[in-house]
């Protein structure tokens, strides 16, 4: 600069300033997000791990226990009925979740006479409220409710029984009512999953005189095999962890914990009983499980897609 | 071969049906009962009413206040959506069009958050909220729902802005427009199908959601509607036909929305599994 001619170097450093100005201001515009998503929930989580270590009722001061949270959880007889009751919902829900919407959508991707109707049928739960829902399949399966009704028209008095009342028949009942409600969602996904596959395979499988069973296992699961991987981790994130206004509205978890599950107890013990520490304690086991299902299903379903 | 044809399109069309009836049988269920008398009810559990009466809807109006419900509902699912729009539009902009250095890395740390299950924020929320005082005031849910439903919305506006050309892009600058020049002139008139897509899934979301407006809006003239047919009237009411007037008159907004968007509606909710 000495002689009044700019040399690469300064070029260089007044270029590189000016790219670290414009990447600043550029990250400036995307702060109001992070804002959000910081205060209200990336700070609770880290919130509930620090909890988890406490002994903490709301009122008075916290006090620093270590795992004793962890201890008391994973010692306690209810907290394995509820784990159950989760493991029982998943194996249930799994597979009536995933393969109602898949046969659905296979047939109706096959063409059927108004399937654009159907389609619009079957979406038609997800989007009343799972609230409504649950209210609705509780007086369904109420005593005096219409299913019963049904029953005794039919003759089959025998059936009739309060469905809601104990733990080994309302958990079905639950899971029923999540696979009413999401199943037009699924289906969805799994035709636009299909209307990605190019119609020349399906051709030139007619050609080879493939037969429709062979034609759905050889080509059109392999083909979305990506898309399958998503609602099974999407219906396993649903199933273990959002399903509180289904119990909540149906049977409130009870009798006692018969069918409530970890986040039903994380409720009544932080909402109701007032146990901070251990309504957080469960929150940092439901996360961690959330996130090893997940992993899991991912580990699971690598690399079947013919696509890579 | 035809005839085959023929009688596996009809096997098909008769298992579609079913399933059909199966799910429309709930809410046929509910519009039939709603228009009932209490006794009618019990004695003509299946059938049509016998006379379409409105006297459920009336003492279900007379007897909650609903349109303080309805009003709650509708501040607290529109307001975020604005915010969220506005908000996520910029930043999916910002990281679509003009990245910086880490920008990758942040919008997937971003979308991560979509994984988070509502439950496990419940107690943090409502502890904070507490301490602000904002509990029972709907400026905390607004507050919740419009982060809540962020990483959906910025992964959505995202996607968008990437599928607009580079070129319109660079001839505005080539005009001398500035970044927010070009986002406001063109980057919001061309996602406004997404806001469209955004708006009809949010709105469902706000408003069907249950867990948190029944936590931080608890006194009864914040109430929302979903919150007050579950607690109120779903767990005290004996009335079989008022219950279910109140069902529908919560499902009856959200079905105006489900016909009317319907294309947004499916676009949206197949957004985030399949790709391109």
């Amino acid at each position: 600069m000495l002689n009044g001619k700019l040399e690469t170097e300064d070029y260089q450093r007044i270029q590189s300033r000016h790219l670290k100005r414009e990447g600043i201001k550029r990250f400036s515009l995307t702060v109001p997000v992070l804002v959000f998503l910081i205060v209200f929930m990336g700070y609770p989580i880290v919130y509930s791990f620090f909890t988890s270590l406490m002994k903490y009722d709301g009122i008075n001061p916290a006090e620093w226990v270590g795992l004793q949270n962890y201890i008391e959880a994973f010692t306690s007889e209810e907290f394995f009925t509820v784990f159950g009751n989760n493991i029982y919902m998943l194996l249930l829900g799994i597979p009536l979740a995933t393969f109602v919407p898949l046969f659905i959508a296979i047939i109706l991707f096959d063409g059927v006479w108004l399937g654009k109707f159907f389609k619009v049928v079957f979406l038609l739960p997800s989007v009343v409220s799972v609230v409504v829902v649950g209210i609705l399949f509780r007086m369904f399966f109420s005593y005096n409710g219409p299913i019963n009704a049904l029953f005794d028209v039919i003759g089959l008095d025998g059936f009739r029984i309060d469905w809601l009342a104990t733990g080994t028949t309302s958990i079905p009942i639950i899971v029923l009512a999540m696979v009413w409600s999401g199943f037009g969602v699924n289906m969805l996904i799994f035709l636009a999953g299909m209307s990605t596959i190019p119609a020349d395979i399906y051709e030139s499988a007619k050609l080879d005189g493939v037969g429709w069973i062979r034609r759905v296992f050889c080509i059109t699961i392999p083909m979305i095999w990506d898309v399958l991987e998503f609602v099974v981790v999407m219906n396993i994130v649903t199933l273990f962890s959002s399903m509180f206004s289904f119990i909540y509205t149906m049977t409130d978890g009870g009798p006692g914990y018969e069918s409530s599950v970890l986040e039903y107890m994380l409720y009544v013990k932080g909402m109701r009983l007032n146990d901070i520490g251990f309504a957080c304690c469960i929150a940092v086991i439901l996360f961690v499980m959330v996130f090893l299902l997940s992993r899991l299903t991912r580990y699971i379903f690598r690399r079947k897609d013919v696509r890579k | 071969m035809r005839l085959k044809e023929k009688i596996s399109g009809t096997i098909k069309f008769l298992l579609l049906s079913c399933i059909a009836i199966i799910t429309i049988f709930p809410l046929y269920f509910t519009v039939v009962s709603a228009f009932k008398e209490e006794n009618e009810y019990f004695i003509n559990m299946f059938g049509l009413p016998n006379a379409w009466s409105i006297e459920n809807f009336v003492h279900f109006f007379e007897q909650y206040s609903v349109f303080s419900m309805l009003k709650n509902s509708i501040v607290v699912s529109l307001v975020p959506l604005v915010v969220m729009i506005l908000l996520s539009s910029l930043t999916g902009f910002v990281f679509a069009k003009y990245p910086f250095r880490g920008s990758e890395r942040l919008l997937n740390f971003i979308i991560a958050f979509m994984m988070v299950p509502p439950m496990v924020l419940l107690i943090p929320v409502f502890l904070m909220m507490a301490k602000m005082g904002l509990v029972n005031n709907t400026i905390s849910l607004i507050l919740f729902y419009t982060a809540f439903y962020m990483p959906f919305s910025v992964y959505l506006m995202t996607a968008n802005f990437k599928n607009i050309p580079d070129e319109c892009i660079e001839s505005a600058k080539l005009d001398g427009a500035g970044m927010l020049r070009i986002y406001w002139s063109i980057g919001i008139p061309l996602c406004k199908p997404t806001i469209m897509t955004l708006f009809t899934l949010s709105f469902l979301w706000c408003w069907n959601e249950f867990l948190y407006s029944m936590m931080l809006l608890q006194r009864p003239d914040v109430r929302t509607l979903t919150v007050g047919v579950a607690t109120v009237i779903g767990k005290n009411q004996t009335d079989m036909p008022l219950l279910y007037a109140g069902l529908l008159v919560n499902i009856v907004p959200v079905l105006i929305l489900f016909i009317v968007c319907q294309k947004y509606l499916q676009k949206g909710l197949t957004a985030g599994a399949v790709k391109g």
